[in-house]
């Protein structure tokens, strides 16, 4: 019995010699959780790291809305080392303990984004995005586009395709077991936009749509339902294949919902995460601007977007809440509007935004002076950060999990 | 003294305690393990599926029709006797030609044919008329002042002018094809006004029997 007495009372005087609290359960130790709605930087300061596991943890967290600082201005302190493996301690400038970790299998870089991810978790409650991967199209030759995959940074990019082609809008389906994209096909001697789903497991790829004209705009609902842009109708219009689409018997378009019958152009199809909703930009009645649809169909609704310009490309936030698109008025503006319509705020400059998971971040497209790049903002607190540059111009990303 | 100590016994225990709860929502006593990356099979490479209606045999072609479409409320509605749907489909004996006609070009943001360019594709439709066995497909582009997804559909409508006033002009639909390439394949990449002008354009491409000979308007 003293025995036991004594052995805890060694553990607790070799423990942290503060108070302990009960943590809250997800957020690690005792550190003040700070409010999601955060707009502000959050000051962390990084020791005992250096060369590329310092570099990644820097990156992500001021993706996911940190400033790194040094130890006298921070409010947390991340301390650790890289021996063999990542190990990082969380607490906050008064010491109250986070969490102590020690990390294992993948590489050094992986390691650091899971604990970027355990930091920002023990500090918001919320997950983070330093683990997701993201789509894009790239520039691989002067006629040669591929669809391309990476991490998130832009590490480890892959091509998913290799047909030496033209490729565009590279879309997740919700389980991200599949990606959607249009390419410049050539059969029967023309080169023919069509819709391609491509199996991310086996690669195995399937033509959604080769109708006349343009084939584009390809993106899942939920429920399955395939929204596409399609000219076989006189313009490009939206349309909205059912669950379980084969093409080949739909080779007259029977079986499409056609969305819109305008004689102006339809483009950049997005989805409401609940599916009840299509959103794109056109320019019906003369006026460029965003609407909502029906996912079954019906009226037009404007989404307004006030205070700025000439919208397209929406995206709709996994949480609903916010349709984030491009404002073009002079240059290229990133804006984010209340998915129900409103006051639209400009949050960089740049255009194509996609949202990560966590709907905070969107991944969007950069013009630079010789090719295109990718960047990433963490929309409350506009912080932005530049993707490494790539071989090619890179454009149209799509932020997956 | 004697509060101290039951006060440190009791801060053991429950720092005994949270450690097992910790436990029980990590993998290993503070060890984070790396999920396995459920990675990609990059292989684009496989042939695709036999979908896509390239695969169907090639028709010959059906009499020019002279008369024209009538057009659908919506449109006129470009597309051939068989599938209205279905892409051009050029016979196999077919040959490409790009040369043949200018471009016409458009104005920033429009896809409205100009006044300057009537005529070009009056005689356009004057070939096509002559010519009853050849083909034709409207390339339309833009140039990089919009974004890429709005240039794609703005670059179809482009073509789709072009090639509902060829129809008007009696070319039969089913010969007529347009592709959009968007900002993708410019004249020019410079960044001046001159550029960008030449990029916002149709372009005609011309398809007929290898064996023709091709008479380039005077």
């Amino acid at each position: 019995m003293r025995f036991f007495l004594g052995l805890l009372i060694t553990i607790v005087f070799f423990s942290s010699t503060t108070h302990l609290k009960a943590g809250v359960p997800g957020s690690g130790g005792n550190l003040q959780v700070v409010g999601e709605a955060r707009n502000k930087l959050i000051p962390i300061a990084l020791m005992g790291y250096s060369g590329e596991v310092a570099s990644v943890l820097k990156f992500d967290l001021e993706v996911m809305g940190c400033k790194i600082v040094p130890e006298a201005e921070a409010s947390f302190i991340l301390k650790g080392a890289v021996e063999g493996a990542v190990k990082g301690a969380l607490m906050d400038k008064a010491g109250n303990f986070g969490f102590n970790r020690k990390y294992a299998g993948g590489v050094l870089r992986d390691q650091a984004h899971a604990l970027s991810d355990d930091v920002i978790k023990a500090l918001t409650g919320k997950p983070g995005v330093a683990q997701t991967r993201v789509l894009f199209k790239m520039k691989t030759g002067k006629r040669s586009e591929e669809v391309f995959l990476s991490d998130f940074d832009g590490h480890k990019p892959v091509a998913l395709t290799n047909d030496k082609t033209l490729v565009g809008s590279p879309k997740w389906s919700p389980d991200n077991s599949e990606v959607y994209y249009t390419l410049w096909l050539k059969r029967g001697g023309i080169e023919n936009t069509t819709v391609l789903r491509q199996n991310m497991k086996t690669g195995a790829r399937d033509v959604m749509a080769r109708y006349r004209g343009l084939n584009t705009g390809g993106v899942l609902s939920p429920q399955g339902f395939l929204a596409m842009i399609l000219s076989k109708g006189g313009s490009p219009d939206v349309y909205v294949a059912p669950s379980n689409w084969e093409f080949m018997k739909n080779l007259k378009g029977e079986g499409l919902n056609r969305i819109t019958a305008t004689k102006e152009e339809e483009s950049g199809v997005s989805w409401s995460p609940n599916g009840q909703w299509l959103c794109f930009a056109t320019r019906a009645r003369g006026k460029r601007m965003l609407v909502k649809v029906a996912a079954q169909g019906g009226n037009m609704i404007r989404v307004p977007t006030n205070g700025v310009l000439n919208p397209s490309e929406p995206s709709w936030s996994p949480d609903g809440k916010w349709i984030a698109f491009t404002s073009q008025m002079g240059g290229f503006n990133v804006c984010v509007v209340p998915s129900q319509g409103g006051e639209a705020k400009v949050i960089a400059s740049g255009e194509g935004p996609t949202w990560a998971p966590n709907s905070r971040n969107l991944i969007f497209t950069r013009r630079g002076v010789n090719k295109r790049g990718l960047a990433i903002v963490d929309v409350p607190t506009k912080q932005v950060k530049m993707l490494p540059a790539f071989a090619g111009s890179a454009s149209q990303p799509a932020w997956g999990k | 003294m004697r509060g101290e100590f039951i006060m440190k016994v009791v801060v053991c225990a429950a720092l005994l305690g949270l450690t097992v709860l910790g436990c029980k929502s990590k993998e290993g006593a503070g060890i984070t393990k790396i999920p396995k990356f459920a990675g990609a099979n990059p292989n684009g490479n496989k042939p695709l599926s036999p979908g896509g209606n390239g695969n169907n045999p090639q028709n010959p072609l059906p009499p020019g029709n002279v008369g024209g479409n009538g057009g659908n409320p919506n449109g006129t509605n470009i597309g051939g006797n068989n599938n209205p749907n279905e892409p051009l489909n050029i016979p196999e004996n077919y040959q490409e030609q790009r040369n043949v006609f200018v471009a016409v070009h458009f104005d920033y943001d429009s896809s409205e044919l100009r006044p300057q360019d009537m005529e070009l594709v009056a005689q356009v439709a004057q070939h096509l008329t002559q010519n009853p066995n050849h083909m034709l497909l409207v390339e339309g582009h833009c140039d990089e002042r919009g974004t890429e997804e709005y240039n794609l559909s703005l670059g179809e409508r482009r073509a789709l002018s072009v090639a509902e006033e060829l129809a008007r002009l009696g070319v039969g639909p089913e010969r007529l094809g347009t592709q959009s390439f968007g900002e993708k394949v410019p004249v020019s990449e410079s960044n001046t006004k001159e550029a960008r002008t030449k990029n916002r354009r149709g372009e005609f491409v011309l398809f007929m029997p290898a064996a023709g000979i091709v008479e380039i308007p005077q």
